[in-house]
């Protein structure tokens, strides 16, 4: 008989206890229990009879009574998560993964985040512990935030409490107004407002597609390859290294990744 | 004389509740099929067409249930199988799904119900390959309870474990028993050759060559013994849903299919190249194991005849040559 104890694909439910609309097609669900993790890691949130997906945590990795992650409505499972309700139960496994480097131990006293579409998600809970833990006060953060237009834009309501820690720039491809941002890519940030110092650790997430191009500016400052921190996406099942869905070369993104150096990035084949 | 043997220890198994399993020549080849008496199985050492994988790691099994917002307990009970005369190749492809889900609980269970009689009519280094080395002292590293080596006119028989021991006895005759190796395994340097040379190979011509013969067809996996890949796939029912492990196959495009739509592997080209990335990069780096065990049985079912070994070789030259023919 399999006992579910000790069963890998082990998931169990918890209550949502919050769920906050982001974007038209973004919420945020806040998830009771502790999860310790580090950013950058991920969560199987799920639910039994329609599958589960990992989704990167995006809450403060202090806060002991919740979890937050922050899902968009784009297919069977999501469509399905996006019908619950605060009360109701989300199934999670986790967390998983190869995090971001500890943000006491950066290479550099100079951190800039690039975060694109909904890969800016996993950015949050980083720019969280930024502003909670004062003896992280040496480092200059500045954040390059590229999205479509204003309306999906996330965590709007948080940008005045962020902005007096860090600085955080907004480039939209589709700017209406008097809208705070600039119009642009998020490469042309790099021109726009570049960051002031070339002693930079960087952290990313966004597209493969934006990695290509931001990677050729992250180059052009000099900064050493091993100071460059991204977060992979793929297809995962297990999370535990053994379904292949997210084998790329030697390594697995759930369990090598899915933070990777870029010196370690571009040694893996097809990976960027 | 060894005939009687065979009947001996098959009456034992038959006795003890064991449904026997063993390569059947069938007018369309060697196949994996249950057996009625030993007289049934081919004794000939052939790779079947298929693999043993399915009995060990069928290709759909039940990983949970959950009713009412809570887990319900899976129960199953395995039957007793016995594979009846598996080559050393194939029980060194078993013995990664060994290594591989050691510690999930729905391989374990069936794994404690599954007797493994290994044989073979030749001497074991005769099964030398392309993929991995293959020491005088194979017998010694290889998971089975029995196993039956054709000597001349006679059979050297090895047990490995209780349940064998206890068969044997039944069966009134005795087998010997090889030390467990003390040293550790060295490394593999035909595997690690292999590793080197896929890994460095991403923008070898071949794999370009190869783009234009691969159909994506996923044949391949499904023979391979040592190809693993599984989805998670839900099913609801009226009040209960429940979560099923099923064979994945790299060759479709589902297998890397993210939200919105993007697909990492794009083509057959980006396909072979994640396969051979699995087998000769992905399982020696985590596993230290050889990923391939050379059955050929991938070459065997190719609709478009790609050759692995002739694909490793190609890839140490510079040219594709032989594969565009």
């Amino acid at each position: 008989m399999t006992k579910c104890m000790n069963n890998p694909f082990q998931t169990k439910p918890t209550t949502i206890v919050n769920i906050k609309d982001e974007t038209q097609d973004v919420r945020l669900f806040r998830l009771a229990g502790r999860v310790d993790f580090e950013h950058g890691q991920f969560m199987m949130v799920g639910i039994p009879g329609f599958g589960e997906a990992p989704f990167d945590i995006c809450s403060d990795n202090r806060q002991k009574k919740y979890f937050e992650v922050c899902i968009r409505k784009v297919g069977g499972l999501t469509e399905k998560i996006f019908t619950l309700e605060r009360g109701n139960k989300l199934w999670i496994r986790g967390p998983y993964g190869h995090s971001f480097p500890p943000l006491a131990k950066l290479p550099t006293k100079n951190l800039l985040m690039l975060g694109g579409g909904t890969g800016f998600i996993t950015l949050r809970s980083i720019v969280r512990e930024f502003i909670r833990d004062h003896r992280l006060g040496a480092t200059d953060v500045q954040i390059y935030y590229g999205a479509r237009d204003w309306s999906c834009l996330l965590f709007k309501d948080e940008y005045e409490e962020w902005r007096k820690r860090v600085k955080l720039e907004l480039v939209l491809e589709k700017k209406e107004g008097d809208q705070a941002c600039d119009l642009g890519l998020i490469t042309d940030l790099f021109t726009i407002k570049p960051p002031k110092n070339k002693d930079l650790t960087v952290i990313m997430c966004g597209p493969p597609v934006m990695y290509k191009f931001v990677l050729q500016k992250i180059k052009a400052l000099d900064v050493p390859d091993e100071n460059i921190f991204l977060s992979m996406e793929r297809r995962m099942f297990c999370g535990q290294g053994v379904c292949e869905h997210c084998g790329i070369g030697p390594k697995y993104v759930c369990k090598d990744g899915p933070v990777f150096t870029y010196a370690e990035a571009k040694l893996l084949p097809g990976a960027l | 004389m060894f005939q009687t043997d065979y009947k001996k220890i098959f009456n034992a198994l038959k006795d003890a509740g064991y449904e026997i399993y063993a390569p059947v020549k069938t007018p369309d080849g060697i196949y994996v099929k249950a057996i009625e008496s030993e007289k049934d199985a081919d004794y000939s050492g052939k790779f079947p067409a298929d693999s043993w994988k399915q009995l060990i790691y069928p290709s759909a099994e039940v990983v949970f249930r959950a009713k009412n917002d809570k887990l319900a307990a899976v129960k199953t009970k395995h039957p007793r199988v016995a594979f009846w005369g598996i080559n050393v190749v194939d029980l060194k492809a078993l013995q990664l799904f060994d290594l591989i889900f050691k510690n999930y609980p729905f391989y374990i269970e069936r794994r404690k119900s599954i007797f493994i009689m290994g044989f073979s009519a030749k001497p074991l280094v005769e099964y030398q390959n392309f993929s991995f080395e293959i020491h005088s002292d194979i017998l010694e590293r290889l998971n089975y309870d029995l196993f039956i080596l054709k000597r001349g006119t006679g059979l050297k028989l090895y047990s490995a474990s209780a349940t064998a021991d206890r068969l044997l006895k039944a069966a009134g005759t005795k087998a010997d028993v090889l030390a467990h190796p003390q040293e550790p395994i060295q490394e593999d340097r035909r595997v690690a050759a292999l590793k080197k040379l896929v890994e460095s190979s991403q923008s070898h011509p071949v794999w370009q060559a190869l783009n234009e013969r691969c159909i994506a067809c996923g044949k391949c996996s499904i023979v391979c013994p040592t190809c693993y890949c599984f989805d998670l796939i839900d099913t609801v029912h009226t009040n209960e849903a429940e979560r099923k492990r099923v064979w994945g196959d790299c060759f479709y495009s589902e297998f890397t299919r993210i939200a919105g739509n993007y697909i990492f592997l794009k083509n057959p080209s980006e396909k072979l190249f994640f396969w051979y990335t699995h087998k000769f990069s992905r399982i020696p780096e985590h596993l230290k194991f050889p990923g391939c065990v050379g059955c050929r049985r991938c070459y065997e079912v190719c609709p478009v005849f790609i050759d692995i070994e002739e694909t490793l070789a190609d890839l140490k030259t510079d040219k594709a040559e032989k594969s565009t023919r």
